[in-house]
């Protein structure tokens, strides 16, 4: 079984370095940002707003969860506040990065 | 930087226990701990110290004063206790010629306390009353107006007794029964009316023959019904002049309140300060006196064992070497580094680094051995919070608010550290506003001020590089720490999977950069050999869960982009602050909005700014090297040293 894990994660390895040679031929043949028609542009936009807002909404989800359970803990326990305040910016990282790729999309593809 | 702690044993003749327990409570350095006795009976060589007649009376009389002082000081207005514990904080002339007046006057206090005591509880059962009064007034005038209302139609009053019941509105279910027990009480010899007392009450108005009054009464007390009836004072006179007595004594009493107040004030003012500096001598004796309970004794010697600062072991030697010669000895005990979790923490950083220790206080104490994170935070939350909010405007209000607020912490050392922090955050603002070319946004470049390096508002991906750049640094630095505090809590396991995650991040980076053109291609193929190499070490050091440790520390430096996305944002929010105070054709309107906008702005951006630089550290850094679990240290101390 060991064996076989092994062979699997070096095969992965040698898979990653493959990918990447075949990405960088695959880059020099994608067309320029100019040369791109309305439908491959609208379709950018769009998954960039997907990005931020899925991502929005994720995060709206985990926030009012961790929020309601932090009132309450504060309630009991007004000693906790910073502490929760920090908690409830812990799912912030999903929109940040819905964010970050949003502007991959639109800046670098 | 976490100080040397020593465990030491103090050993002497037991003449000198309580001039030796007096004079490490002035001294203030030592935490003591309780020497484990088991068995306090047979031939076991050493036992627990217990107190004399004498001291166990003087403990009883101590709590019973501690009781009333804090009853006392519970009534004190807090307007008058923040200023008192400020006074005491800053140790003015006033609280040092109070401390040394109760000082001489030693177990007078006692006196001097219970008057206080009955004056005070006089003044509040006053208050009380009086408040009580204004709500019983307040509601009579309710059920008299309603009285008033209702009785003159059947011109009761010749006839009848009147009583007033209350019900609330989701019990009205009860009113017929009630009805029915007055009809056999009162052999159908009644008149009720029920009405709206309020929102969620209704009131009966009963009226029956005065014959009657006995077994209405009983039957309203056993039935636990609650009864509103006009005061006695009230109850002869007609309705209309109860009433105005009713809304003239209202008149009265919230003058009179504010009369009892205003003599509690002055009480307070006065002997207030003495109140808090007794509680805090009688709370010292307490403890001196407790601490006997943490000592052993043998026949003729007694021992106490506790934690100190090595720097001041010295110090104590040669002051007990002065007063006891060689009567008493001090031994510094061995520690072992499995003793390292028993250790107190006391941290000691550079007077400027010092406020800093604020923002750890979320979390646990660093372990003892380890290292501790004061001075990284104190390099990296500043430079977090100026990187992201980077605008000169911004930092100049945030040195203003940072000197209004050390202006107003006076005693309060919590704020003064909080201004300190705001100021060298605020300097780190204004130094990346100056890279960034910000002032209130785009104001600035309206007036020629350009950036050094980046424009924020279009360089969005050279702004994220550098974000995910800033989080390589950072996590990489934690991860070298990581190694550090492995090895110096002597884990070594910990140590080689820390330092070979690094050397796969490191792998990574150079993947990463020659990918990005930013490194010369040879690094591709070194990154990639790294990683051949270190991931099976990995798996083999901590099983098949490595690689998934490697992708949550990607994880982890990503996480940095919110400097970018937070600082983007904000700098956007102060462009659409000045477009919007720039679109009125007033200029005064115009300044007004962007003004306002502003202060938002800045709001906001102080909120999320510190919450999201903090989480970077907590969640992101800290996860890499630092190691909680350190206990607090609490030395026997006098209040005032």
């Amino acid at each position: 079984m060991k064996k076989i894990l092994w062979f699997f994660v070096i095969g992965l390895l040698l898979m990653f370095v493959a990918s990447n040679v075949m990405a960088k031929e695959e880059a020099a043949q994608t067309p320029k940002k100019s040369e791109r028609s309305d439908l491959a542009v609208g379709l950018l936009a769009l998954a960039a707003a997907l990005s931020v807002g899925t991502t929005a909404i994720a995060t709206g989800i985990a926030q009012s969860k961790i929020g309601a359970a932090g009132a309450g803990a504060i309630v009991e326990k007004p000693e906790l506040s910073g502490t929760i305040i920090v908690l409830i910016a812990i799912p912030e990282t999903m929109v940040i990065l819905g964010f970050v790729v949003a502007a991959i999309i639109i800046y670098a593809l | 930087m976490i100080s040397k702690m020593s465990y030491i044993e103090i050993v002497g003749i037991k003449k000198h226990l309580s001039s030796i327990v007096e004079k490490l409570h002035s001294f203030g350095k030592m935490q003591i701990e309780k020497i484990p006795i088991t068995e306090d009976f047979g031939e076991v060589f050493l036992h627990k110290v217990h107190l004399q007649e004498k001291e166990v009376l003087e403990e009883q009389k101590r709590e019973e004063l501690s009781e009333v002082l804090e009853e006392i000081i519970n009534h004190i207005p807090k307007y008058i206790l923040n200023q008192l514990r400020e006074d005491i904080a800053l140790n003015t002339e006033k609280t040092v010629r109070k401390r040394q007046a109760l000082e001489k006057k030693g177990t007078e206090g006692y006196s001097y306390v219970a008057m206080i005591q009955r004056q005070i509880r006089s003044f509040i059962r006053r208050r009380n009353n009086i408040e009580n009064d204004i709500q019983l007034l307040s509601n009579y005038k309710k059920v008299v107006a309603i009285f008033k209302e209702i009785v003159p139609q059947y011109g009761w009053r010749e006839k009848y007794d009147i009583i007033g019941i209350t019900i609330d509105k989701s019990n009205k279910y009860v009113l017929p029964i009630i009805q029915e027990e007055f009809f056999k009480v009162t052999n159908n010899d009644y008149k009720f009316i029920s009405k709206n007392l309020d929102e969620k009450r209704l009131i009966a108005v009963i009226g029956f023959k005065k014959k009657h009054l006995e077994k209405i009464k009983n039957f309203i007390w056993n039935e636990k019904i609650d009864e509103l009836r006009i005061p006695g004072e009230y109850r002869g006179k007609p309705l209309d002049e109860s009433l105005s007595i009713i809304e003239e004594k209202l008149k009265q009493l919230p003058l009179e309140l504010k009369e009892v107040s205003k003599k509690i004030d002055i009480l307070f003012q006065e002997d207030g300060l003495n109140i808090l500096l007794l509680n805090m001598m009688n709370k010292d004796c307490l403890n001196r006196i407790k601490a006997y309970s943490s000592f052993a004794q043998s026949q003729y010697t007694f021992v106490i064992k506790g934690w100190i600062p090595s720097e001041d072991i010295e110090r104590l030697k040669g002051e007990l070497k002065d007063n006891y010669k060689d009567s008493v000895v001090i031994n510094e005990l061995h520690l072992r580094k499995g003793d390292y979790s028993k250790v107190p923490i006391l941290l000691s950083n550079p007077k400027k680094r010092r406020p800093f220790e604020r923002l750890l206080a979320f979390l646990s104490l660093p372990k003892y051995g380890t290292l501790d994170a004061t001075s990284l935070i104190a390099v990296f939350f500043p430079m977090f919070f100026g990187l992201i909010l980077a605008d000169i405007g911004y930092g100049i209000l945030l040195i203003l608010i940072s000197r209004l607020l050390s202006y107003y912490a006076k005693g309060r050392n919590l704020l003064k550290d909080i201004s300190w922090i705001f100021l060298i955050s605020a300097i780190s603002t204004i130094i990346f506003g100056t890279i960034f070319g910000e002032f209130f946004g785009d104001i600035g470049k309206r007036f020629g001020l350009h950036p050094i390096w980046l424009k924020r508002e279009e360089a969005i991906m050279p702004l994220l590089v550098l974000a995910i750049v800033v989080g390589v640094v950072h996590i990489m630095i934690g991860l070298v720490l990581g190694t550090i505090n492995s090895y110096l809590t002597n884990r070594k396991y910990d140590m080689w999977n820390t330092a070979v995650r690094l050397l796969i991040l490191i792998g990574i980076i150079f993947i990463g950069s020659e990918v990005g053109n930013f490194l010369p291609p040879i690094f591709f193929n070194i990154g990639m050999g790294m990683l051949l190499i270190f991931i099976p070490v990995s798996i083999k050091l901590h099983g098949f869960m490595a690689p998934l440790e490697v992708i949550s520390t990607m994880g982890n430096i990503l996480s940095y982009a919110r400097i970018m996305a937070i600082g983007v944002a904000s700098v956007i929010l102060a462009m659409v602050a000045n477009k919007l105070g720039s679109s009125f054709n007033s200029l005064l309107l115009g300044v007004i909005v962007a003004t306002l906008f502003h202060v938002l702005n800045l709001a906001v951006g102080i909120f999320s700014t510190t919450i999201h630089s903090l989480r970077l550290h907590y969640v992101e850094f800290f996860s890499k090297f630092y190691i909680t679990g350190g206990r607090e240290y609490k030395p026997f101390r006098k209040s005032f040293l």
